[in-house]
C-alpha cells in the first residue's frame, strides 16, 4: 500500500520526520517495502519561461526555443506543436536525467547535442517524460505564476516522500487500503487523535430492496450475497479531458497512469478511501443492450453458461469463470464486477453520459476470480480484503463531486442504491485486568481508553474491569478480545512489553527417538566415508524413465514448477542416483551419499488419517570409477552391517525377493530399479515376527552409472524398533583364549549367511565359554566347483583354563557340526 | 493329439511368464527364441502332428512365438543383460585381494550444513524443556489452511504460494501444518518444536528456492502472555547467536495468531551497526510469532478461556546462508561435492 507525507498530512498531522516515520510504521503498523524521496526523481529540472520559438533551418519538424531558466538562458531543440514565447515549460539540462527513465540501465543522462549545427543544451520534457501523464505529443507546459529557475520538483509537488508498506501485512486491515485509513492508524500511532472527514462519514446503514431504479437507471441485484451493495449514478454533459495538474501527480506519486478527469477521479477516490469505482459510458451500455430499453439497465449476476464470454478493458477475450460476479445489461456481461471493466462500454473522448458505480464484492469471489483470470488490479487489491459496504455511498457522494467540479457534469436523478443485508456495527468488552496480564504491559485504564479512541475506537467503562468498545464497520478485522489486545499493543508500542521467560517444571524433557537415531546413524555413515544428501521431494517422469520405474503410485502436482518436480517421490534412489552421476561427471572417482527424507505412494494410505503414509527412509548409494575386484553390492552391505553392528541391531538377513512372503509395496514399486541378480531385501526378526528393513541392490547396467554402483533404501521406523535391542554380556576372562583357524569347504552356491549362522549358534551353545567367531577369507576354486570360507574361531574359558584336551574336543565338535550343512573341513 | 499339442503350447507360455518375474531379457531369449529354445522346439513338432491339425498348431505356435518376442522386445527396452549373480548374504565376493575388500572410505563423510545448524537449534530447544515433533512432507488442507484459521477461500492463503496435488493433497508450505497435531497430541503444559521442509511454489534463484527449511514452535499453558513469547524468543536467540541482542518487535498479519508479529534483532554480524547482511539497516528478521489464536486452540481441543499460548516458525536456510557466507541457496540441495565437502 503506497502513499505519500503530502498525501497523508491532508487527513492528519506527521510530526515524525519522514526517516522516523518509516521507523515508527514499522515497529507499529508492518513492514514497510519502499521509502522514497520523490524529489530525487526531478533533481536539477527547473521551471523556465519560452523568450524565442524558432523553426530549425533544416529539420522542419523541430524548433529551435530559447528559454529563461532565471540564471540564463539557454537554447534547446524540441519537437511537437510549435511553442510560444512566454510558455512555462520544465528544462532538463545536461547531466540530468529524464524522470520517467529513473534507472540508469535504462536511461541515460542527458548529453550536449548538435542537430546540423544548431546546438541543443537540455531537453524540454513532455508531460511523459516528466511521469505525470501519458501524453507524449507536446512539450509539457503549466500555467504558473512561480519564478524561473525554481525546482520543478516544487511546481509538482514532489518535495514528498514516498512509503510503501507491504500489502501481506496488511491482509487482515482493509481500511488500510486507504490513504484516510493509513492516516487513521498513523495518528493513533503519533498518539494524536483521529477524525474522518465529514464527507467520509458513513450514516447508519439501512436495508433496501433488490431491485431500485430512477428515471435513467435501473439495477437488480441477483447476488446479493456476493454483491452485497451497489449503488449507482448517472451523469450528463461530461466532458472528457486531460486532468488538472494536481490530480495527474497525486496518482503519479503512486505510479497510476493518468488517463482522464473521469478514470482518474475514480482512481484518486480508490486509492484515498479503498473504495474502488467504475465509470461506464451510459450510451454504450443502453446500446449494446439487445432489449433496446428506455433508459440503463444493469443487471448483478453470475455467467448464465460456461460459454459466456467477456472482453476486458485490457483488450483480453476471457471465457467467464463459474465464481465471477457480472455486471451486465439486460443481455450481456459489461465488467468483470469489483476486477475490471468491459472493453464495450469503456469511456472514450466523446462519452458525454457516464455511469459511475461504487459497489462491494465479495472478497473470496474477487479473489478466485482474480486467480483463475489471472487479473491482478489495485481493485482487486483492496476487494480481496474485504472492503466496507457502507462506504460505497459516501465515496460516490464525493465522486460526484469531483465529477461536477472537473467535467463539468450535471447530475441525472438521485442515487441507485441496491443493499439487501447491511453491514452493522458491533460491540466488543474486554477485561482490562486480562488485556494488561495478556500483553505483560503496563498500562493504565485511561490509556488504553486514549489509545483506542484515537483510531475512532469509541469504548466506555462498563464498570472497573471491564470496557465496552464500539467496533466501527470498516473495522471488520476485529472480531475477538485478542484482536483488540493487539490493537492496544500495536498503537501503544510492543517496546514497552515487560520480558519474563516461563516457569517450567524441572522434569526432564523426553527426547525424539527418531531424531536421536538420525543423528547416530549420521555420525556413524559419517565415519565410514559417506557424505549427506539432502534432494527435492519432486521428481519428474524422466527421470523415473531412466530407471525403469514408473510413477503411476506417485502422487502428482497440478501445479509443478517444471516438469522435472511434477510428482512427489516414491523412493529416494532416483534422485540419489541423479545426484551421484552428476558428481562423477564432475570427475569424481567415488561417490558415495545418504539421505533421510519421506517418500510416499498412493498404495500406502492411513484410512484413519485419510492421508498418505510418510515412509520415513534412510538412502545409500556408493558408485566409484576405480578399478577393483570388489562388488558394489558389498560395500553398500558393509555400511549396512556397520550400522546394524553399532547400532546393536539384531541379527538381519539379505534375502532373495522370492524369499520375502510379502513385500511392502513401497519396495515393489522400486523392484525394476535393481538388477535381478544383485539385490536383496534386508529383514531382522523380532519375537517370531519378521520385519522388513530395506532393500539393497546394484541399478540394472542401462541407468548410465558404473559397473560398481549400488544402493540401499532403508526403512528409519524398522530401524528404530531394533535399535539397541538387550545385548549378550559376559564378564571378562582371565584364562587365555585359544585361536583357530578353521577352512571349510562347500558346494559352490552354499551361502555365506547359512555358514555363519551355523557356526554362530553352535558357539553361542557352549556359553558360558567365550567365542568369537571372524570370517578370514572367501576362496572359490573355479575348476572343483566350491567354495571355501576360512574362519578364526575364538574359544576362552570363563571360570577356568580349557586344556587342550577341551579345546581339540570343542573344534572337533564345530567340524563334526559343519557336515550338518554340507561342509567339511579342508585339510 | 491335438489337444495334448495347445496345452503344450499354453503350458510353455505360462513357463514363460513364470521366467519372467525372475529373469532378463538376454537368458528369456536364450531359453525360448534362441535356435535351440523352447519355441523352435515347439515349431519343430509340428511334423509330428497330424495332417489336419497343423494348421491350427501352427497359427497357435506362430501367436506364440509373436507374443513372447514382444514381451521380450518391451523387457529389453528397460534392462539391458544382467550381471552374473553373487551372494548376496556374503560380505564380499570370493578370491577378492585384501586392498579390494570392502572398507572404511579413505575421505570422512560430510554433513549437510542445514543439518548440522538444525541440530544444534534442536539441541537449543531441547535444553529449553521443548519436545520435537517432526513434520510431514503431505499433508491436506485441513492442516495445512482450516485448522489454523483460514477459511476457504480466504486471501490469507494466497500468502502461502503452495503446491497441490490431483488429489488436493498439499507438500506444506509451513511447518505450522503440525500444529493442530500437536495440540492434539500434547497436554498443557505443551513446548514442542517441530522442524521440517516446507515447499513454496515461486520460482527459484539464488536467494529463492521452493524447498526449504523451518522450524515451528508451540507453547501452551495457564496465563502465557506475549511477554513469556518474547522472552522465550529472545533466549532461544541469544544462544544461538551466543551475545545479547536487542530486539524489536513489528506488527504482521497470520490468521492462526493473534497478536501476530515479526521478531527482529539488531544484527548479530555487526551489532546493529550496518553490513550487506542486514542490508545497512542493522536489524534482522528473526523469525514470524505471535500468540496462538483462539479459533486454533479450540481446534486442537484446548479450552482457550483456560489457556493460551504462543508459536513461532522460521527458516533455516537464510540463516545457514548467512552464518557461512553462501551465496546461492540451491546449493544446499544440489548434491554436489564442490559445495558439501567443504563442511564437515
Amino acid at each position: 500500500m503506497k502513499f505519500t507525507i503530502n498525501q497523508l498530512s491532508e487527513y492528519t498531522k506527521v510530526i515524525l520526520k519522514p526517516e522516523e516515520l518509516t521507523n515508527t510504521l514499522r515497529t507499529h503498523l508492518g513492514e514497510v517495502e519502499e521509502f522514497t524521496d520523490l524529489s530525487e526523481k526531478y533533481k536539477d529540472i527547473v521551471l523556465g519561461t519560452v523568450v524565442e520559438v524558432k523553426r530549425h533551418p533544416t529539420k522542419e519538424h523541430l524548433q529551435v526555443v530559447k528559454v529563461n531558466i532565471g540564471n540564463k538562458i539557454v537554447q534547446v531543440i524540441a519537437g511537437g506543436p510549435q511553442l510560444n514565447a512566454g510558455d512555462r515549460v520544465a528544462y532538463i539540462p545536461i547531466g540530468a536525467r529524464i524522470p520517467n527513465n529513473l534507472h540508469p540501465e535504462k536511461g541515460e543522462t542527458i548529453q550536449k547535442m548538435v542537430v546540423d549545427g544548431i546546438e541543443s543544451e537540455g531537453v524540454l520534457p513532455s508531460a511523459k517524460e516528466l511521469d505525470i501523464s501519458e501524453n507524449h505529443t507536446r512539450v509539457w507546459t503549466v500555467s504558473t505564476s512561480e519564478k524561473d529557475g525554481t525546482p520543478i520538483s516544487k511546481i509538482l509537488t514532489m518535495d514528498d516522500y514516498l512509503i510503501d508498506i507491504e500489502n501481506k501485512a496488511l491482509t487482515n486491515r482493509a481500511d488500510c487500503f486507504g490513504i484516510i485509513g493509513i492516516a487513521r492508524d498513523i495518528a493513533g500511532i503519533q498518539g494524536l487523535s483521529f477524525s474522518t472527514p465529514e464527507w467520509f462519514k458513513t450514516t447508519e446503514a439501512k436495508k433496501i430492496e433488490a431491485v431500485q431504479e430512477n428515471t435513467v437507471l435501473r439495477v437488480e441485484n441477483k447476488l446479493p450475497k456476493l454483491c452485497k451493495r451497489y449503488t449507482a449514478v448517472v451523469i450528463d454533459n461530461v466532458k472528457i479531458k486531460e486532468s488538472p495538474l494536481w490530480l495527474q501527480t497525486y496518482l503519479s506519486k503512486l505510479g497510476i497512469r493518468s488517463i482522464n478527469n473521469i478514470v482518474d477521479i475514480t482512481n484518486y477516490l480508490m486509492v484515498v478511501t479503498g473504495q474502488p469505482l467504475h465509470a461506464f459510458d451510459y450510451d454504450k451500455v443502453v446500446k449494446t443492450d439487445p432489449s433496446n430499453p428506455s433508459k440503463a439497465h444493469i443487471i448483478i449476476r453470475s455467467r448464465k453458461e460456461p460459454t459466456e464470454k467477456i472482453t476486458t478493458l485490457d483488450g483480453k477475450e476471457r471465457l467467464i469463470n463459474e465464481e465471477a460476479i457480472l455486471i451486465c445489461n439486460s443481455e450481456n456481461p459489461i465488467a468483470l464486477g469489483g476486477i475490471m471493466g468491459g472493453e464495450s462500454t469503456e469511456i472514450d473522448e466523446n462519452t458525454t453520459k457516464i455511469i459511475i458505480e461504487s459497489a462491494n464484492f465479495d472478497y473470496i469471489a474477487i479473489r478466485k476470480t482474480s486467480n483463475k483470470q489471472g487479473l491482478f488490479t489495485d481493485a482487486v487489491t483492496r476487494f480481496a480484503r474485504g472492503q466496507d459496504p457502507n462506504k460505497c455511498k459516501t465515496v460516490l457522494q464525493k465522486a460526484i463531486e469531483l465529477t461536477q467540479e472537473l467535467a463539468e457534469g450535471t447530475i441525472l436523478d438521485d442515487i441507485v442504491d441496491v443493499y439487501t443485508e447491511p453491514r452493522l456495527p458491533r460491540k466488543l468488552t474486554i477485561s482490562l485486568n486480562r488485556t494488561r496480564e495478556f500483553l505483560a504491559l503496563d498500562i493504565s485504564n485511561e490509556q488504553i481508553q486514549t489509545v483506542l479512541q484515537n483510531v475512532e475506537l469509541k469504548n466506555k467503562l462498563i464498570d472497573e474491569d471491564t470496557l465496552e468498545i464500539d467496533i466501527p464497520t470498516f473495522r471488520n478485522d476485529l472480531q475477538i478480545a485478542e484482536d483488540i489486545y493487539e490493537e492496544i499493543a500495536r498503537l501503544y508500542g510492543y517496546d514497552k512489553i515487560t520480558l519474563s521467560l516461563p516457569q517450567r517444571t524441572i522434569a526432564p524433557t523426553p527426547t525424539n527417538k527418531m531424531i536421536d537415531l538420525k543423528i547416530r546413524v549420521s555420525e556413524i555413515l559419517r565415519g565410514v566415508g559417506v557424505t549427506e544428501l539432502i534432494s527435492y521431494l519432486f521428481v519428474g517422469k524422466d527421470l523415473y524413465d531412466k530407471f525403469g520405474l514408473t510413477l503411476q503410485d506417485a502422487y502428482q502436482l497440478i501445479n509443478p514448477l517444471s516438469p522435472e518436480l511434477e510428482y512427489i517421490r516414491t523412493s529416494l534412489l532416483p534422485s540419489m542416483l541423479e545426484k551421484v552421476q552428476q558428481n562423477l561427471n564432475k570427475g569424481y572417482n567415488t561417490v558415495s551419499f545418504y539421505e533421510f527424507n519421506q517418500v510416499f505412494n498412493k498404495h500406502d494410505f492411513n484410512t484413519q488419517t485419510q492421508l498418505p503414509i510418510p515412509h520415513k527412509h534412510l538412502a545409500l548409494s556408493y558408485s566409484t570409477t576405480n578399478k577393483t575386484k570388489l562388488i558394489a553390492y558389498y560395500q553398500v552391505k558393509f555400511f549396512i552391517d556397520t550400522l546394524a553392528k553399532r547400532l546393536n541391531l539384531p541379527s538381519i538377513q539379505y534375502k532373495n525377493i522370492s524369499e520375502v512372503e510379502e513385500l511392502p509395496y513401497k519396495y515393489q514399486l522400486v523392484l525394476p530399479l535393481f538388477d535381478k541378480n544383485r539385490n536383496a531385501i534386508i529383514s531382522y526378526t523380532l519375537d517370531n515376527q519378521e520385519y522388513i528393513l530395506g532393500i539393497i541392490g546394484e541399478p540394472r547396467a542401462n541407468a548410465q552409472l558404473p559397473e560398481h554402483t549400488a544402493v540401499a533404501e532403508i526403512d528409519l521406523e524398522n530401524l528404530l524398533l531394533a535399535t539397541d535391542l538387550e545385548k549378550y554380556y559376559q564378564d571378562p576372562s582371565k584364562y587365555p583364549p585359544i585361536k583357530r583357524d578353521l577352512c571349510f569347504q562347500f558346494e559352490e552356491n552354499t551361502p555365506y549367511q547359512i555358514v555363519y549362522d551355523h557356526l554362530q549358534s553352535f558357539l553361542n551353545s557352549l556359553r558360558p565359554i567365550y567365542t568369537e567367531l571372524s570370517l578370514k577369507d572367501i576362496y572359490k576354486d573355479p575348476d572343483e566347483k566350491n567354495i571355501q570360507y576360512t574362519f578364526r574361531i575364538t574359544i576362552q574359558g570363563q571360570n577356568k583354563a580349557l586344556t587342550k584336551e577341551e579345546s581339540n574336543q570343542i573344534f572337533g565338535q564345530i567340524i563334526q557340526s559343519i557336515r550338518k550343512i554340507g561342509g567339511k573341513l579342508k585339510e | 493329439m491335438q489337444k495334448f499339442t495347445i496345452e503344450q503350447i499354453q503350458a510353455v507360455y505360462q513357463q514363460f511368464l513364470e521366467d519372467k518375474k525372475q529373469n532378463g531379457a538376454a537368458s528369456l531369449h536364450k531359453k525360448y527364441l534362441s535356435s535351440k529354445g523352447l519355441v523352435k522346439e515347439l515349431l519343430k513338432q509340428i511334423r509330428n502332428i497330424p495332417q489336419e491339425q497343423r494348421k491350427l498348431f501352427g497359427q497357435e505356435a506362430n501367436i506364440l512365438k509373436q507374443l513372447i518376442e514382444k514381451e521380450i522386445e518391451n523387457l529389453g527396452k528397460t534392462q539391458l543383460q544382467t550381471k552374473t549373480p553373487i551372494d548376496i548374504s556374503a560380505p564380499y565376493n570370493p578370491n577378492i585381494p585384501e586392498n579390494d575388500k570392502p572398507r572404511i572410505l579413505p575421505q570422512n563423510g560430510h554433513k549437510n550444513p542445514l543439518t548440522k545448524e538444525l541440530e544444534n537449534i534442536l539441541n537449543i530447544f531441547q535444553r529449553m524443556g521443548f519436545e520435537i515433533e517432526e513434520c510431514i512432507q503431505l499433508d491436506d488442507d485441513y492442516h495445512m489452511f482450516e485448522s489454523l484459521n483460514f477459511p476457504k477461500g480466504h486471501p490469507a492463503r494466497d500468502n502461502w504460494d503452495t503446491f497441490w496435488t490431483t488429489e488436493h493433497l498439499v507438500p506444506p508450505a509451513h511447518t505450522s501444518t503440525m500444529q493442530n497435531r500437536v495440540l492434539k497430541k500434547y497436554e498443557p503444559p505443551i513446548r514442542v518444536v517441530v522442524p521440517g521442509t516446507v515447499f513454496r511454489n515461486e520460482a527459484t534463484d539464488a536467494t529463492h528456492e521452493h524447498t526449504l527449511f523451518q522450524v515451528e514452535g508451540v507453547y501452551v499453558d495457564k496465563n502465557v502472555s506475549v511477554g513469556h513469547m518474547l522472552a522465550t524468543i529472545k533466549a532461544y536467540l541469544e544462544e544461538f547467536f551466543e551475545k545479547d541482542l536487542k530486539i524489536r518487535i513489528q506488527p504482521a498479519y497470520f490468521p492462526f495468531t493473534e497478536p501476530d508479529m515479526e521478531f527482529m534483532i539488531n544484527c548479530p554480524f555487526c551489532d546493529g551497526i550496518g553490513c550487506s547482511i542486514c542490508g545497512h539497516t542493522g536489524w534482522i528478521e528473526a523469525m514470524g510469532c505471535g500468540m496462538i489464536h483462539p479459533n486454533v486452540l479450540k481446534e486442537g481441543g484446548i479450552n482457550p478461556d483456560e489457556y493460551s499460548g504462543f508459536a513461532w516458525g522460521f527458516g533455516l536456510d537464510r540463516l545457514v546462508m548467512i552464518k557461512n557466507g553462501i551465496k546461492d541457496v540451491r546449493l544446499f540441495r544440489s548434491g554436489n561435492l564442490d559445495f558439501l565437502k567443504q563442511f564437515d
